[in-house]
């Protein structure tokens, strides 16, 4: 379903924030203020079947803003709606459209596999007689058919992580709230999870993640927001945000002509900065022109006698974007 | 009840096929152990030796179910925060009265199995000593309804209490309930012992009739007197009376635990002020009802009345406090006015808890009571009214500091005793309680000495007595004004969130 607003037509938000505010005392004698604040007049839509990241520092209001839209923490002020729930006004109602994912969490030991899940299958109320079929379902997703009677105390953390996602999705929820799940995953566990996490999303799913890891976040998410200290420094589409993150064009030269003095030709050239050397023999730098500038370039540098064989942009890194916004403190 | 999800969990993980079996061989063999040791003292099965097996068996459920289950339920929300596995449960669309009810009888399960493997030899023992049917079930309904109440008040402390303080006030507590038939003197309330492990003493009764005990028989013990309570002068059998205020106390316990268990940390709120003030007169209407009203003057009887209820005042109180993370969220959602009322919190539920505890005894006595010289309505009600501005005083003061940086409660209570301890040392060794009028004295600072039953000598001291009054509402005053300016500061637009109209 999509609400038209105007000539425009725009998808419904799955997460809405309205003014947020989250304060909290720090302890007597903390250095600085004697609050904190964990969002500071926090507004984010988030659109149905988005991935979307939230970025930013230890400390700056991620896991708080994660924990009251799922209804875990009460808010100082503002609103939160979630698939159209105030989630203030009937927090049970909105927690049945979630599924959570804590970044430090246990499971229960001393269950087996099935009957973790079947726990919270039932206690998200849902139909009894549908609960095994989804059961089965959702260990086929995660790849643990076979251990569905092992205990989970016998689990490897990766297998624990699927699992927690498991209980996470058992209900089928259309949010999933996602707080550094890949933490502690190895190279294998973080690829299948980004695969998880696209098969998700395939499936209607809006995802809501925080992570460390901005490139696993890079590849999977749609928008991102950055936050630090509370505040939302940026937030939109990924390839927006990239985009603005990038003041100047990054375009990289190759050549194959040895003994050529590609960088220090370049460096000399109006509207070239930042130039570093790419092996084998080739060149990175930031360039302040447009498409016309950039191709008399590549025709100069021919002319000088270089054999220039690749000229390429080269992107922005979410990781780059968010250091350069963010001042490095932490609340 | 057997589709709680939490309930099942519990059952699953505690009652796995290995664990059933080695519970249940371990109590097979030590109810053999036990009773071959007994019929060996007692020459032979007989009798005595059945009702004694019985006794014993009951008093090892009683043991098992209240210590062993209370200390599981106390460990129980601890644990799942400790593992970070109670935000999820708290996620899940289960109801706070399904979640509750599930750790209730959940965390205990495994203790509940274990009573059920020491059933045969109760039985056993039951059919040797030929003991009544009627009363065997009473001694099981008296400790299941018991245990249950305790569990729930575990499960409260557990989820209030930060785990340290949680499991050691929660083991001394037991203990204390274990000892109970022991060391509790019934000096005030024809009451019975409240500790279900009287369980084991009911199950061997031979007769429901009812004997009231001669005049100074105050301590319980089995059989006889000991099972025998007066409720406003009527005898009533103590199994009867166990029953409902089990379950009486069960039904607060889960109240408070229910209100709380879903809720952001930040915003326990034990009981709403209403819930408390019924709280208080539910344990007043037992104090009313089972007090030794013809064991004591008038004024002896109010005197002791105003003391017990200290305690219970206490307890409204702490439930009352806000914090200040509450507060502060009430003032961005403009639900907390600054006026004098918030920053006098919460003193205008406490002034009627106070009162209302004071004034029914006192009206009760006058009507009812054994006046003698010693009584005057005037002196009783202002003894109602100190009673009243001494709490009013000291929780206008634990509110202040609870509303400062940091929450500072835990500090307020500490520096509240340091100075009760105190400064009751210093007039002590300055004798000042021995005379009437320094005893007057050390009410301006020790308003207690109101509940002394020597204010006899009222009409020499009245004055000091009404000075000793103004104090305590001149110093609940300051405090008002030390709240009204934290209050302010809370609210002040640097610190308070209030986001622009139309900010986006």
């Amino acid at each position: 379903m999509f609400l038209e607003r105007g000539n425009s037509v725009e998808a419904p938000a799955a997460i809405l924030l309205e003014n947020l505010f989250k304060v909290y005392d720090l302890p007597p004698g903390s250095a600085g203020a004697a609050q904190a604040v964990a969002a500071d007049n926090l507004n984010l839509r988030i659109t149905a079947r988005e991935v979307f990241g939230l970025v930013g520092p230890n400390g700056a209001g991620k896991t708080t803003t994660l924990k009251m839209i799922c209804g875990l923490l009460v808010p100082t002020a503002g609103r939160i709606v979630v698939n159209g729930i105030d989630v203030d006004r009937d927090p049970e109602a909105a927690q049945g459209g979630i599924g959570y994912l804590a970044d430090f969490f246990s499971l229960y030991d001393d269950l087996k596999v099935w009957e973790y899940l079947d726990y919270f299958a039932h206690a998200y109320k849902m139909a009894p007689e549908t609960i095994a079929g989804r059961i089965a379902e959702v260990l086929r997703l995660l790849g643990l058919e076979g251990k569905r009677g092992a205990f989970i105390g016998g689990l490897s953390r990766g297998m624990k992580q699927r699992l927690g996602i498991g209980r996470a999705i058992i209900h089928d929820p259309a949010v999933l709230v996602l707080d550094e799940p890949a933490v502690g995953l190895d190279p294998k566990g973080r690829i299948e999870f980004r695969q998880l996490v696209h098969e998700l999303n395939g499936r209607g799913k809006t995802v809501l993640i925080t992570s460390h890891l901005l490139h696993d976040l890079e590849e999977m998410c749609t928008s991102v927001a950055i936050i630090e200290k509370g505040r939302l420094l940026r937030s939109g589409r990924l390839e927006q945000i990239l985009g603005e993150g990038a003041r100047e064009r990054r375009v990289r030269i190759m050549v194959a002509s040895p003994g050529f003095p590609l960088a220090e030709w370049l460096s000399r050239r109006e509207g070239v900065r930042g130039v570093t050397g790419v092996a084998p023999i080739g060149a990175q730098f930031s360039f302040a022109g447009g498409e016309a500038e950039l191709a008399s370039l590549v025709k100069a540098l021919v002319a000088a006698g270089a054999s220039v064989y690749a000229v390429e942009p080269v992107g922005e890194t979410l990781e780059k974007v968010v250091m350069g916004l963010s001042s490095g403190e932490i609340t | 009840m057997p589709a709680n999800p939490e309930l099942t969990r519990n059952i699953r993980a505690q009652l796995r096929p290995d664990r059933v079996v080695t519970g249940a061989v371990i109590c097979a063999l030590l109810s053999l152990a036990v009773g071959y040791s007994m019929a060996y003292t007692h020459g032979g099965l007989g009798r005595a030796w059945g009702l004694e097996f019985l006794r014993v068996a009951v008093a090892a459920q009683a043991f098992v179910l209240v210590l062993g289950g209370g200390l599981l339920s106390l460990l129980a929300i601890q644990r799942e925060k400790e593992m970070n596995t109670f935000d999820f449960q708290r996620v899940t669309r289960l109801r706070p009265l399904e979640l509750a009810l599930g750790k209730l009888f959940g965390a205990p399960v495994h203790m509940y199995f274990i009573v059920l493997c020491l059933m045969p030899a109760a039985l056993v023992g039951a059919v040797f000593g030929h003991a009544r049917p009627t009363f065997v079930v009473a001694a099981y309904v008296v400790m299941l309804l018991g245990a249950i109440s305790i569990h729930a008040l575990a499960l409260l402390l557990s989820l209030l209490l930060e785990r340290g303080v949680a499991v050691t006030g929660g083991v001394l507590f037991l203990i204390v309930l274990w000892l109970n038939p022991l060391v509790a003197a019934k000096f005030w309330l024809d009451l019975g012992s409240l500790s279900p492990f009287f369980a084991s003493d009911l199950s061997t009764q031979m007769t429901w009739a009812v004997m009231p005990r001669p005049p100074g028989t105050t301590i319980y013990i089995s059989g006889g007197y000991g099972m025998t309570d007066v409720l406003f002068g009527w005898p009533v059998h103590h199994a009867a009376v166990a029953v409902v205020l089990y379950a009486g106390f069960a039904a607060w316990f889960l109240l408070a635990v229910v209100r709380n268990i879903k809720r952001d940390p930040a915003g326990y709120e034990i009981f709403t002020p209403a819930q408390a003030l019924g709280f208080l007169l539910f344990i007043n209407l037992i104090f009313i009802g089972f007090f030794r009203w013809s064991r004591w003057s008038a004024a002896e009887a109010q005197a002791d009345l105003l003391g017990l209820n200290a305690s219970l005042c206490f307890v409204l109180g702490v439930a009352l406090l806000r914090n200040r993370d509450r507060v502060r969220r009430l003032y961005a959602r403009g639900r907390l006015s600054s006026g004098w009322l918030a920053a006098a919190w919460p003193a205008p539920y406490l002034a009627a808890g106070t009162l209302l505890v004071g004034l029914v005894p006192a009206a009760i006595l006058q009507v009812l009571g054994k006046l003698d010289g010693e009584w005057d309505l005037g002196v009783a009600l202002f003894r109602v009214a100190m009673f009243s501005a001494w709490l009013l005083r000291d929780f206008l003061y634990l509110q202040w500091m609870n509303l400062r940086r940091g929450g500072r409660l835990r500090l307020g209570l500490l520096y509240l005793a340091v100075f009760y301890i105190c400064t009751g040392i210093v007039f002590g060794t300055l004798n000042l309680f021995g005379t009437p009028r320094g005893l007057a004295f050390t009410s301006v600072l020790l308003p207690p000495a109101v509940l002394s039953p020597r204010l006899g000598a009222w009409a020499e001291t009245w004055d000091v007595w009404l000075a000793a009054l103004c104090a305590q509402i001149l110093i609940g005053g300051i405090f008002v004004s030390l709240q009204r300016r934290t209050l302010a500061d809370l609210s002040t637009p640097g610190r308070l969130p209030i986001p622009a109209p139309g900010a986006a």
